[in-house]
């Protein structure tokens, strides 16, 4: 791929059994000018081992990841990456990728969260003006029927990610280490309550930025309700 | 053939693979800065210090040139 344009390497998780629809540039004009030049989605194993690297048309527009993949994935989770080339001229920030995620048969509504960007998506000279290697997601006060976790995903080529995720129950905090090698992942499952205290926030800290995503399953079925990217709140 | 040049941990058939993304930096670009002695290069120094994500693969990239040019 062209090192001369500006780069974006996004990433996501797909898990058999859904539809998975990815909306390659989010911020389009009326015009529809906006276009990225290069795309390869490339997909891994929970160990890192490579699925596939395939070059796809970066005119496509809304990608259908479930059918894309199809051929390549096993029967479990797979961290999808986007890397795109894009001329920064013609983006404001950069190419967001969003995307619709549902279970075929379920009855639960579909999903639709802004993948993760996890190496560049800075303007050059532009200043990193917060954090983005401690984040922070808050749960609702009220209880659901949901098992929670987090997935993470190291895009690194070389490095080993060493990662803390801190769950809190009041004022009590339970800590998890995690180690991830190179394109592997994990989920980090979530206990819903501790002494009765129920998950009321989640923090992750990594040396560097790490794919992420909270998600909730339904108590009894299994699927996803809860798909989402968590936040930075300090600055 | 330097060590830098070759070092058996970071090939050069790595070379053209990005490195940093926000500051389009390559591992041969690395490679050779860290070799005249030069790096952080003036235009590229923000290099992990954007997105973050490329931190990791940096100082390992880093600490491997740098132990095969003290090598020498």
């Amino acid at each position: 791929m062209s090192n001369s344009l500006t780069a974006l390497l996004s990433a996501t998780f797909h898990e058999p059994g859904y539809d998975h629809s990815v909306e390659l540039v989010h911020q389009q004009t009326r015009a529809g000018d906006r276009r990225i030049d290069e795309l390869r989605v490339a997909a891994y194993d929970e160990a890192g081992q490579a699925l596939c690297d395939l070059a796809v048309d970066p005119a496509a527009g809304v990608l259908d990841l479930s059918a894309l993949l199809r051929a390549h994935l096993p029967d479990r989770r797979a961290m999808v990456l986007f890397d795109v080339r894009y001329d920064e001229a013609i983006f404001p920030y950069r190419p967001h990728h969003y995307a619709f995620l549902h279970r075929r048969g379920s009855a639960a509504p579909p999903l639709y969260y802004a993948v993760n960007s996890v190496l560049g998506g800075f303007p050059r000279g532009l200043d990193a003006t917060r954090m983005n290697n401690f984040e922070t997601y808050v749960f609702l006060g009220r209880p659901l029927r949901e098992r929670h976790g987090l997935v993470l995903g190291n895009a690194s080529r070389f490095a080993d990610a060493e990662a803390q995720v801190i769950a809190y129950y009041g004022a009590e905090r339970i800590t998890e280490s995690v180690r991830i090698a190179p394109k592997a992942h994990r989920e980090v499952p979530l206990a819903p309550e501790r002494d009765g205290r129920r998950l009321a926030r989640v923090e992750l800290k990594s040396l560097f930025r790490l794919a992420n995503y909270v998600v909730g399953r339904h108590a009894d079925t299994g699927d996803l309700v809860l798909f989402d990217h968590l936040f930075t709140y300090f600055k | 053939m330097s060590a830098t040049e070759a070092s058996p941990a970071l090939p050069t058939a790595l070379d053209p693979v990005l490195l940093c993304y926000c500051v389009a930096l390559t591992v041969g670009e690395l490679r050779s800065a860290v070799r005249a002695g030069r790096w952080p290069l003036p235009d590229k120094a923000q290099a992990g210090k954007l997105c973050t994500g490329c931190a990791g693969d940096l100082l390992h990239c880093v600490r491997i040139l740098e132990a095969a040019g003290a090598a020498r």
